[in-house]
């Protein structure tokens, strides 16, 4: 069995004058659980689309399990892209029997995925019946037909009511502890935090960041200090071993080190030099505001 | 076989519980049917009309005698076969406005497996309707005072076989532009626009060595008009027979629609 599942290389689209996507590189190995997050537009469609076979793209490559694409390979992954898209005139059992067909999954399977998404009571009503969730848990259904070793969700909660997303989030993660290899395309962070092993921020096609989520979460605690002379402290603190880079705030610093915070070898330190703190505290900043920072400040930078 | 059947078989799913296909295809074969049944009828009233008028009599035309009947019917047939186009671009262009055919490309379909599932379809109609016009020629020949059994299977026969390729041209050319165009509304006004007008106008401004290459002029060329008692009585006389130029035409058409479509389908993003 391949370790990389899917590999990409300087991938670019263009729609006329607007750059989709520029040179875009990623690797995904089997069983992690991956992230493409990013603003709407940012691209994460267009990269789906094409590692799909469905958009061709303007410059780059890609290989699935170590091969150029093929219908083969094709059969191997289940995916969602944008709105689910099924004959609206045909039960969900017919139109699963039209990808099961192609999949050369025998019928049996049918029964199966309609249970693992809660869909067996409405399976001879026709799909244009079927409110929003129920088509969106009718994609992930035929997604997973004939057991594919990965699947890939384009914004899979996307229009769900509170209870759907949870039960859409609850559906990915047992899947995903099943071996499966994930990709999740999302605009939401809190999702991708809560779902994701690994993560790429995309940002008008371009990434801004990869790697896995703990490292994004570490990247997001810093420590705020007080004291009476500030200029002091700002002298002192860039000499901290860990110190990677720090903000004023009114009358405190805000130091951000590399690795983990530790806030009381940072006292330690100070206390050393001759600082004594009046303020230290932990800043744990959400995933969102992070992102916002990486997407505002530094666009095409990154920030690891 | 088995492998033709099972990409045949998504499609017969999508057909089967399309109901839009089956009350249009009703239709049209009802129509198809009765027009036929009706054309003797239809033509003796005629020919009355004009004896009243006419100084030399003039003789009633058995449309459904053998062998004549595969010629008359498949005509008479041919007026139609603008509806057999229609469904192939409902059922085409359905491909597009739901998106299930991306979503089939991203399942594992290949392109190439798309479009020789789309005519088989097609070719699967074209032999319906052929089979049907030939069933409604033998049951109204048979239904005639002594009917010439003798005279049934005549080389005359290959008019159905030229009928289905007059509708295969037609269809072909609906799902060239259907895939061209992928909305219903639009490949049916251009489908119309080009078949009524614009073939008409080049058809008149070229000459008829140059215009019978024309693909929907070449598909109207298969099957002649039939001699009719009144011609022989003018002397005028048409082809009974196919003539292969048209057949080669045609199925040259049908090469280089395939070709057209399955360009289109691997260069265009889905």
């Amino acid at each position: 069995m391949e370790d990389t599942i899917l590999e990409i290389k300087g991938l670019s689209k263009n729609y006329g004058r607007i750059k989709a996507l520029s040179g875009l590189d990623l690797t995904i190995s089997r069983g992690q659980v991956y992230g493409l997050l990013g603003p709407n537009g940012s691209g994460k469609t267009t990269t789906l689309g094409i590692i799909l076979g469905a958009t061709l793209p303007n410059h780059g490559s890609f290989r699935w399990f170590g091969q150029t694409l093929d219908f083969k390979s094709l059969k191997r992954i289940g995916a969602i892209l944008e709105h689910p898209n099924f004959f609206p005139y045909l039960n969900a059992v017919d139109n699963l029997r039209i990808i099961a067909r192609v999949r050369c999954v025998p019928e049996q399977d049918i029964e199966r995925v309609l249970q693992l998404t809660g869909l067996s009571d409405r399976r001879k009503h026709r799909f244009q019946t079927y409110s929003f969730g129920m088509k969106q848990r009718l994609a992930i259904a035929s997604a997973m037909l004939g057991n594919t070793e990965v699947l890939i969700l384009d914004e899979p909660t996307n229009g769900l009511d509170p209870g759907g997303i949870a039960e859409i989030r609850g559906l990915i993660t047992s899947i995903a502890s099943s071996g499966t290899t994930i990709i999740l395309a999302s605009h939401l962070l809190d999702e991708v935090q809560k779902v994701c092993s690994h993560v790429a921020v995309l940002q008008k096609g371009v990434k801004l960041f990869s790697g896995s989520v703990d490292d994004v979460l570490s990247n997001t605690e810093t420590i705020v200090i007080g004291s009476t002379d500030l200029s002091k402290l700002e002298t002192v603190i860039k000499e901290y071993p860990d110190y990677l880079s720090h903000t004023i705030r009114g009358n405190y610093a805000e130091l951000k080190t590399r690795g983990l915070c530790n806030p009381s070898e940072v006292n330690q330190f100070l206390f050393t030099r001759g600082i004594s703190c009046s303020h230290l505290s932990m800043n744990k900043k959400s995933l969102e505001s992070y992102f916002l920072e990486i997407t505002g400040n530094h666009p095409g930078a990154d920030t690891i | 076989m088995k492998k033709i059947l099972l990409t045949i078989y998504p499609e017969w799913i999508k057909i089967s519980n399309y109901r839009t296909f089956w009350i249009l295809s009703g239709l049209y074969a009802a129509t198809l049917v009765i027009l036929l049944f009706s054309l003797q009828s239809i033509l003796d009233n005629i020919t009355v009309n004009v004896n009243n008028k006419s100084p030399l009599p003039i003789p009633s035309f058995p449309v459904y005698a053998f062998p004549g009947v595969w010629q008359n019917l498949t005509y008479i047939a041919g007026f139609l076969k603008m509806f057999p186009a229609f469904l192939v671009i409902i059922l085409i262009t359905n491909e597009f406005t739901f998106r299930t055919l991306k979503q089939q490309v991203i399942t594992g379909t290949s392109r190439l497996g798309f479009m020789t599932a789309k005519i088989a379809m097609i070719i699967a109609l074209s032999l319906v309707v052929a089979v049907l016009v030939a069933s409604t020629g033998l049951i109204a020949g048979l239904l005639q005072k002594s009917p010439d059994y003798n005279l049934i299977l005549s080389p005359k026969l290959l008019f159905i076989a030229a009928h289905a390729l007059e509708l295969l041209t037609y269809m072909m050319f609906a799902a060239f532009l259907s895939v061209l165009l992928k909305r219903a509304g639009i490949t049916v006004i251009v489908f119309l626009l080009y078949s009524l007008i614009l073939e008409r106008i080049f058809s008149f401004k070229l000459p008829d060595n140059i215009s019978r290459f024309l693909p929907l002029e070449a598909a109207g060329n298969l099957v002649p008009l039939p001699n009719s008692s009144l011609m022989k009585l003018f002397g005028i006389s048409f082809s009974d027979y196919t003539s292969w130029q048209d057949t080669a035409i045609c199925f040259g058409w049908i090469v280089v629609f395939t070709l057209v479509i399955y360009r289109i389908l691997l260069k265009r993003d889905l």
